[in-house]
């Protein structure tokens, strides 16, 4: 689905990423974690085709990334950016339509079927009473729906966010994960940057750690979350204790003044 | 606020009914007097309609004078404010007005050496060939000039980039300014002509100019037509707009040259003319969002009628026949007015 060989990448000469390889498989839910800095945006400005790389390739669906022509690249994978910072207060009805963009209309714009399906999209991410509101007046975690309503028109097989739950509140984020674990059982593969790890080990199949630009830990959550592998990647002292009805490996934080 | 579609429809309602109603209403202002009945009779004439036999001066002074010039300073508005909205929309910025990207200093440049060149040999001749229409037709060379200009030199590695295009424009801009002064500095009895043609002004413009402008309104709109929904995408960013799959690098050129040639045209026939393309789409945002497809229709529809209202008080505020330029009533008007709305309606969020 997306297979990564060799990639470097960076900006102006500063290679953040060095000679990564890594694989996603169709129907898969992914994790990709590492403290801040170690190229998790990167991996994604790279793997939704708007940064270059500077060596390797980027496979989708067996083709590379670039070769695609944008609209066709859109119509398989939907990106949700780290960040999203529209000029103009535009309606969230509005915002949640630009993902059928990609789905290509008529001249006079999006059809009866557009509407239906940002319709559905808007009532399943629960953002139906926002509908006519401006972006401009909303929350962060409610304008991070209105852009997880945006990519569940879209409609795509490879669905790439880089900080879905960000600023979204703990029964949001809830909320949000299972949203995105009911879209992988119909059938989307799911690579998600996340910061928490917690939620990652409940809700992802794999995690995959980044530091310093490499992938550093790459398993299910029960292999890689352990008190060693975690202090390593943080640098901080943690304890992993098992959830006790979910049978998933939790984080402990302490901090330092014990 | 929710901007529901029923406010756009009303809005567009009452625009469109104001519409012919100021067209009407403006040809009875001028330096001689005429009353409705007089005008209506003329229109009737005109048209066909009814049997009565009209005066030919009060006829050509209603047609050919007023009309004329009520229609150009119509689809002047339209283009200005369509082009502001549509800078503003690439931009992302709500600064920006048709004039940002320098536009409008190639267009004064080109009318610069159109009246400097009238004291020589080649000049005069080409003065003597195009007559009235010389000077419009330098200044659109001027502005198409600048606009490529400012795409060249804003494409860096084969993408244009809005920090550069910006900066293009500021430095084309900047550049072109310093030639204008140079001509002014050159030949000193020129200066007064430059200076006014700069301010904006639609006195003396009739079908002729009309007829000059119509053409390139045509070829600005389509590609605005074509790509208003793209505008929304692009006001998120470019890395945004690339997401959702859109040709980024495609759709921003056709939108610019778009929008460069209904500046360019606009202020080719009426010289620079402030205010409307920048103050249009903030108004119209504020009443009914920003989505760009009814904004552009709203901001088209009242950027005419401003400017006709303008350009009425332009040539009769003075008494004795005497004009103001057009620029100077749409700055004193939008200047006032444009801090009033800024202070009260910025924090509602547009």
């Amino acid at each position: 689905m997306i297979k990564i060989t060799d990639l470097k990448a960076g900006y102006g000469g500063h290679e953040v990423l060095h000679e990564l390889n890594l694989d996603f498989s169709a129907g898969s839910m992914t994790a990709i974690l590492g403290p801040n800095g170690s190229g998790k945006t990167t991996l994604v400005s790279s793997i939704s085709g708007v940064l270059f790389p500077l060596a390797g390739r980027i496979g989708i669906e067996g083709k590379e990334v670039n070769a695609y022509r944008p609209g066709e690249l859109a119509g398989i994978m939907a990106v949700l950016p780290q960040r999203v910072d529209p000029a103009f207060g535009l309606t969230v009805k509005s915002m949640v339509m630009m993902g059928r963009y990609a789905h290509g209309s008529g001249f006079f714009g999006y059809d009866a079927e557009d509407e239906q399906i940002v319709a559905e999209a808007i009532e399943r991410v629960g953002i139906r009473h926002l509908s006519e509101r401006s972006v401009a007046e909303l929350s962060g975690g409610e304008f991070q729906r209105v852009l997880m309503a945006r990519t569940v028109a879209q409609q795509a097989r490879i669905m790439v966010l880089d900080e879905a739950s960000a600023g979204v509140d703990v029964a949001g984020k809830i909320e949000l994960f299972d949203l995105l674990k009911s879209m992988n059982r119909e059938g989307a593969t799911i690579a998600c940057v996340i910061h928490d790890l917690n939620l990652a080990a409940l809700y992802f199949d794999r995690l995959v750690f980044l530091s310093k630009g490499n992938v550093v830990l790459d398993g299910t959550p029960e292999e890689v979350i352990t008190e060693e592998n975690i202090s390593n990647v943080y640098e901080t002292s943690v304890a992993v204790v098992e959830h006790p009805r979910l049978k998933v490996p939790q984080v402990l934080f302490s901090p330092a003044a014990d | 606020m929710e901007f529901s579609g029923n406010r756009r429809a009303q809005a567009v309602i009452a625009l469109s009914l104001l519409v012919p109603v100021s067209i009407f209403a403006a040809c009875l202002f001028g330096a001689y007097t005429t009353d409705a009945a007089q005008v209506l009779a003329v229109f009737k004439s005109a048209l066909g309609i009814g049997a009565q036999k009209v005066d030919q001066a009060l006829s050509f002074i209603v047609i050919d004078l007023r009309l004329s010039r009520v229609c150009l300073s119509f689809l002047v508005g339209m283009s200005l404010a369509v082009a502001g909205t549509v800078y503003q929309g690439i931009l992302r910025n709500p600064l920006a007005d048709p004039f940002t990207l320098g536009v409008s200093s190639g267009a004064a440049f080109g009318a610069s050496l159109a009246i400097f060149s009238g004291s020589t040999m080649l000049g005069s001749q080409l003065w003597a060939r195009f007559g009235n229409l010389f000077l419009p037709l330098a200044a659109l060379a001027g502005a198409m000039a600048a606009l490529g200009a400012v795409l060249m030199l804003g494409r860096i590695g084969g993408r244009l980039r809005r920090e550069t295009m910006v900066l293009a424009g500021i430095v084309v801009a900047t550049f072109l300014s310093a030639l204008i002064s140079l001509l002014k500095s050159l030949d000193e009895e020129s200066v007064t002509s430059i200076v006014f043609w700069i301010m904006g002004s639609f006195q003396g413009r009739g079908w002729s100019h009309l007829q000059l402008f119509l053409p390139y309104f045509i070829a600005g709109m389509i590609p605005l037509i074509c790509y208003s929904r793209e505008l929304d995408i692009l006001s998120l960013g470019e890395t945004q707009a690339r997401h959702l799959g859109m040709d980024v690098s495609k759709v921003r050129m056709a939108l610019l040259i778009g929008s460069g040639l209904l500046t360019g045209a606009a202020v080719a026939v009426s010289g620079i003319i402030g205010f409307v393309g920048l103050i249009v789409p903030h108004l119209v945002r504020m009443f009914q969002g920003a989505e760009h497809r009814p904004l552009l229709l709203s901001s088209s529809l009242l950027g005419g009628l401003l400017l006709v209202w303008s350009d009425v008080i332009a040539r009769s505020l003075l008494s004795g026949g005497e004009e103001l330029p057009v620029g100077v009533v749409t700055a004193l008007l939008g200047g006032p007015f444009f801090c009033i709305v800024l202070r009260s309606g910025f924090r509602s969020g547009s």
